[in-house]
């Protein structure tokens, strides 16, 4: 019985290759293009969002408005803690004052330098990042106005103290850090009598998560800091993450509606050329619901076979994508298959029953009739 | 002895005006090859669909083996189509992609269980043993005449309903189609052949004539063979129904 049933349908699948190979492909084209955004969705977006954030710190801690100039270097730690920790990509503190240094007034920073490396990965040095306590980063203006070049010793006179700095390595970042010179943090402490101090503290926050979630996180645990949005940065970032994922949704509707429709007007062409066969079936004794299930059963042949080319495809897709935007490979989706099936057996499943509903209504006698 | 097939006034119109049945009342004996005869479009082929349980009369009574299946279900005139009639049609409707073997099989499918031996050997039976495994395409027209006769005939069916059987086919093929006919009349399967042929329906044991739509009364000088039987709307050609 089983037997007969794949008989039937193997024969039938290889007497009609070329509209079979037809319905497989547009099938695949859905499921491609579905499976793609999906990828990009899930694989894309993510890296995107990570670029993007790679822009810099989104988020600035400041003392909170009657709170006093200075934040204590101590809280730190709220940063660490296990309820923001994964929300945040990374943070660096800074100690800004403004010092003397070859008799101009000029903003001087004291930082973690991995930190900022991390914080900052755009930030281009010339020479290289300071290591030791007596080193110190120049921002490209201040170099240029005080004539200062690598292995120059700097003096920065604060009140009535002094330290002196060599200079490791000339600071480029296109923004208002190239006015200005960096030192490490303790270093600025001890220069301006502020111990334990700090002015800001810039965070990331990862790209995975809700900016407004961090901010509240934040604010919680360390309420002596003031909470400060990078509007620029983070709209923009969110704006733009919104609007492709509105474009993509759109692309893989569209596509679907149109692979659906190329399906459908495929497997109506071949319902309507085979109702001679499906007459003459229902003539034999086959019930409305036999028929259909052998037009069901091609169906989901045809939608497996589409949606795990379309899923390959897909992927392959995604790949070329990936690599031509961010010039590496994008992991794919475990989402990829399901996906990829799911659509080629729906579009199929629902076109090829469509047609099989139209076709029972025509009556056997009228077909077979032959004139 | 009681009737396999009697229909009581059956007529059906077609979109309400075109009256392709008008009140025909026939009866049709086990065992007995009735041919229905008459012009192009007076009515047979409508006829031969009501007692196939394929098309629904407008109005009337049909009683195949002692139900009246005008009162059936779709489900259960499926289930009559499969069990109780076989089809032959003029243009041999066979499935492009199924071997002549496969395509006897089909109706065995839809009927209850494939039997490939038995199916082998139907198409033996009407002289194509040498061609089990070719594609209609590579079969002449008798030939696959021939496949839709053994199809027709697989699962002893209580009737063989054949609408212009042999249209389509030269002398030579409608010979041999006709010789089977015989043998399986012989055997005593119940055969209804429509056709328009004088010489293919008066190898039947009666002509049921139709034209527009009626049953054609008998012909007066004809009426003293009746006086034995119980047709009375019909011309009894030879008598020879097994009993
Ligand atoms: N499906 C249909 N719709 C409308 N008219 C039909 C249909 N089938 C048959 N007819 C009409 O019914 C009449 C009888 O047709 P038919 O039974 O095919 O005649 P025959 O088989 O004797 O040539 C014809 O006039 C034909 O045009
Ligand atoms: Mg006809």
């Amino acid at each position: 019985m089983r037997e007969m049933t794949w008989q039937i349908l193997l024969a039938s699948l290889r007497y009609r290759k070329g509209p079979i190979a037809g319905s497989v492909c547009a099938v695949a084209l859905g499921a491609t293009l579905v499976v793609a955004a999906v990828n990009l969705r899930l694989g894309i977006m993510g890296r995107l969002a990570g670029e993007l954030r790679n822009y810099g710190a989104n988020l600035l801690l400041v003392p909170q408005s009657g709170t006093g100039p200075f934040l204590n270097e101590t809280q730190l730690h709220n940063l660490e803690d296990s309820r923001v920790k994964d929300r945040l990509r990374g943070y660096v503190p800074f100690l800004y004052s403004v010092v003397k240094i070859r008799g101009r007034d000029i903003v001087l920073g004291g930082t973690l330098f991995t930190a900022a490396k991390a914080v900052h990965p755009w930030w281009q040095v010339e020479g290289r990042w300071p290591r030791e306590k007596g080193e110190a980063l120049v921002g490209l203006n201040v170099a240029a106005k005080l004539g200062l070049r690598l292995g120059d010793p700097l003096s920065a006179v604060y009140k009535s103290s002094r330290l002196t700095f060599s200079v490791a390595g000339v600071l480029r970042t296109g923004g208002s850090e190239e006015h200005q010179v960096f030192v490490s943090l303790e270093s600025a402490q001890q220069l301006t009598g502020h111990p334990g101090l700090l002015t800001s503290v810039y965070v990331s926050s990862s790209a995975t998560t809700r900016l407004d979630e961090t901010v509240a996180a934040l604010r919680k645990l360390w309420p002596e800091a003031g909470v400060r949005t990078l509007l620029q940065v983070a709209e923009a970032e969110e704006k733009l993450l919104t609007r492709l994922e509105i474009f993509l949704g759109l692309v893989a509707l569209f596509v679907l509606l149109a692979s659906g429709l190329s399906v459908f007007s495929t497997m109506t062409k071949e319902a309507l050329e085979r109702k001679v066969e499906l007459a003459l079936m229902r003539a034999l004794g086959a019930g409305a619901r036999e028929v259909a299930w052998i037009f069901a059963c091609e169906a989901a042949g045809i939608g497996v076979f589409g949606g795990i080319l379309g899923s390959a495809l897909g992927v392959l897709f995604t790949e070329m994508i990936g690599l031509s935007v961010f010039g590496s490979l994008v992991y794919p989706s475990l989402m990829s298959l399901p996906t990829g099936l799911g659509i080629g057996l729906g579009v199929s499943l629902f076109s090829s029953l469509w047609v099989a509903k139209r076709i029972a209504r025509l009556a056997p006698a009228v077909v077979l009739r032959g004139e | 002895m009681e009737p396999l097939i009697l229909s009581h006034e059956l007529s059906k119109n077609y979109n309400g005006k075109v009256c392709a049945l008008d009140r025909v009342s026939l009866e049709i004996c086990p065992g007995e090859w009735v041919a229905v005869m008459g012009a192009s479009g007076s009515g047979k082929s409508t006829l031969l669909n009501m007692i196939a349980a394929l098309d629904l009369p407008t109005s009337g009574a049909l009683w195949v083996d002692g139900v009246d299946i005008v009162t059936y279900t779709e489900e259960e005139r499926v289930r009559f189509r499969r069990e109780k009639v076989g089809l032959i049609f003029q243009h041999f409707y066979l499935i492009p992609y199924l071997t002549a073997v496969e395509n006897v099989m089909l109706a065995q499918y839809f009927h209850s269980m494939p039997d490939k031996g038995e199916a082998e050997e139907a198409l033996r039976r009407v002289g194509l043993g040498e061609r089990l495994d070719s594609l209609p395409s590579e079969l002449s027209g008798g030939e696959q005449q021939r496949v839709c006769i053994a199809r027709a005939f697989i699962n002893q069916p209580k009737i063989v309903l054949a609408d212009e059987p042999t249209g389509n086919l030269d002398a030579t093929n409608e010979e041999t189609i006709m010789k089977i006919f015989h043998h399986l009349h012989r055997a005593g399967h119940t055969l209804l052949v429509v056709t328009h042929d004088p010489h293919i329906g008066q190898q039947a044991d009666r002509i049921i004539e139709l034209d527009h739509g009626r049953v054609v009364p008998v012909v007066s000088s004809q009426r003293s063979f009746l006086k034995n039987t119980n047709f009375t709307l019909s011309i009894p050609i030879k008598e020879k129904h097994p009993t």
